[in-house]
């Protein structure tokens, strides 16, 4: 499960530059050097490397110019700025002109290999193997959706004949299923590639606020062009509009959405002025909305016109043959934090835990689980001392729950939850937490499961 | 909750909304810039930065990708005085939490600031 990553060092003064050399070599990492900058381009024009340490003031070349020159030769290279003539105004130039960070000397060697381990970690993350997920361009960065089994190879060929058409679609699954990748996706694989993608979370603002982001507002006599609040659906006009959480919406603001879509305009708050908007719609729920419109908080009218095109994401239990897949490629992702041991090995209860735990949080509980475990394991094996107390706990209590009797799904989630809840004094936003789900879902489930608190969040 | 201020200190509407949030025990921080910002959420976690979209130092969007990659957690609303479709488009690219333009009253924008850090009752 190990890369080798390539670091450049391009600087006049050869202590430094043979120092910075030794230094990243013995933490594991591959490294060439070059006392002037045209030998540094050359050696980025030859090979791929993914950091380049790079002097401000160079004979023959400023550092300015050197960033510029290597985003044409080697763009996937993150420039790091070391300068000794330190001042913000030059960080901010330097980062201005692409540079991702920047360094003042004298530095510390631990400086030097924080910044490496910081880049490494914000890269793109390590493809899966071919063959398990669906890659895509995204306003030109790569994105992945994983799954290899039988339900994402069906999802995979839906998104594909659904993205190139105009119709608006309903994603619909838990919490950290990856709705708006799915979105993402859609957006990228459709002729709006190119124009622009927003997303809102419809849960996070009172209804006059959202109202406001969605379609602008003008106020009384403030009204003019520089008072005047656009509003997030005509900034979208010829892309796509993601509703992360529709269900949240009130009817009040349902109704204007539909009419939106129907009718193709808007009209700001405050003005009497409609506005023309194309703009391809793809929401996303984490609730039964179908239940929704049957209890009158949902607008059957709007549902049909969401729900065009329906896509069902499933929770992580119900595909467990993608969870190996899943498991080696965080792990691959958060090994760039640990170069000098990166785990190359899942203990076989390990394996077999994550298997059957049933993820209430989903793909992001995993992947919080898996990065928590490569801060802590201090081993090349990922061992069930690394993994979180909760899960731990899990573990032990589907052992008895095996010899003693057979729960259902639904039991050990109820119990998993409650246990969870005990633990952190009944605080919704920690065990939410813990749960990697967010606070609406917890307590949707301590609704469903019968469960009782009384504390704070 | 702490939260980070990024305006001109002379502005009437800066003075106002960090006694606003002093007011209401939020721990804050008034710098002149997005590179001071930068600085700071490089040493802590602010919960909430209002950024003044029109400070000087560095492009708006440009800070706000720079202020999202040092904590991927920090909400961000963005505020102005002089709002154009091209800043707008710019900033809400970069999906901020709640942009706000100042002609539409303080109280908006306090009501941002409340959802933004959950809080249900603040005190005007």
């Amino acid at each position: 499960m190990t890369n080798e990553v390539k670091i450049l060092i391009v600087d006049d003064e050869e202590l430094l530059r043979e120092g910075c050399r030794r230094l990243l070599e013995m933490s594991g990492y591959t490294v060439r050097t070059a006392g002037e900058a045209d030998s540094g381009l050359r050696l980025a024009a030859a090979d791929a490397f993914e950091i380049a340490f790079v002097d401000f003031r160079m004979p023959g070349m400023s550092g300015i110019d050197f960033i510029r020159r290597m985003q044409e030769i080697s763009p996937a290279t993150d420039v790091v700025m070391m300068t000794g003539y330190a001042s913000i105004e030059m960080a901010v130039e330097a980062m201005k002109n692409g540079a991702r960070d920047y360094v003042a000397k004298p530095f510390e060697a631990e400086q030097i290999l924080e910044i490496v381990r910081k880049l490494l970690q914000n890269r793109q993350t390590p493809t899966a193997p071919a063959g398990a997920g669906f890659s895509f361009d995204f306003n030109g960065r790569p994105l992945q959706i994983i799954g290899g089994g039988g339900r994402m190879q069906e999802l995979f060929a839906l998104i594909r004949k659904v993205a190139p058409t105009e119709s608006t679609v309903l994603v619909q699954g838990e919490s950290g299923t990856g709705k708006e990748l799915v979105a993402k996706a859609i957006h990228a694989l459709s002729p709006r590639k190119d124009k622009a993608f927003f997303a809102m979370d419809c849960g996070s603002l009172v209804e006059s606020l959202f109202e406001s982001e969605l379609f602008g507002h003008v106020k009384g006599s403030f009204t003019g062009a520089t008072a005047t609040k656009h509003g997030a659906f005509e900034l979208a006009h010829g892309g796509t509009f993601f509703f992360d959480e529709i269900g949240n919406i009130s009817l009040n603001v349902q109704a204007k959405i539909l009419r939106a879509i129907q009718e193709r305009e808007i009209r700001r708050i405050g003005s009497a002025q409609t506005i023309p908007v194309d703009v391809r719609v793809i929401a996303a729920t984490n609730i039964d909305l179908n239940a929704a419109v049957n209890t009158g908080q949902f607008r059957e009218d709007l549902f049909y016109r969401l729900s065009v095109i329906p896509i069902h994401l499933p929770p992580l239990r119900e595909r467990p043959e993608d969870i190996d897949t899943l498991v080696d490629h965080f792990i691959q992702k958060h090994n760039k934090r640990r170069r000098q041991n990166p785990i190359d090995k899942v203990a076989g209860p390990v394996r077999d835990l994550l298997l059957h735990y049933p993820w209430p949080g989903n793909i992001r509980e995993l992947e919080n689980t898996i990065e928590r475990a490569a801060v802590i394991e201090e081993s090349t094996e990922l061992t069930l001392q690394s993994l979180p107390p909760h899960l731990q706990l899990y573990g032990e209590k589907a052992g008895e729950a095996a010899a003693s009797e057979l729960l259902s799904l639904a039991e050990v989630e109820k119990e998993h939850i409650r246990k969870i809840m005990q633990n952190e004094e009944n605080n919704i936003s920690r065990t939410a937490r813990i749960l990697g789900i967010d606070r609406k879902t917890l307590y949707d489930k301590i609704r469903r499961y019968g469960l009782s608190y009384s504390g704070s969040s | 909750m702490n939260c980070l201020i990024v305006a001109n200190p002379q502005k009437s509407i800066t003075r106002e909304l960090e006694g606003f949030l002093r007011t209401n025990a939020i721990a804050t921080l008034l710098v002149e810039d997005p590179v001071q910002a930068i600085e700071q959420v490089q040493r802590q976690h602010f919960d909430l930065i209002v950024l003044d979209a029109r400070a000087h130092g560095l492009k708006i969007d440009q800070a706000i990708r720079l202020l999202k990659g040092c904590d991927p957690s920090v909400r961000i609303i963005v505020r102005t005085d002089e709002n154009t479709r091209n800043l707008e488009g710019r900033v809400r690219r970069e999906q901020v939490f709640y942009y706000h333009v100042d002609s539409l009253g303080m109280h908006d924008l306090q009501l941002a600031i409340t959802a933004a850090l959950g809080i249900e009752t603040l005190k005007h």
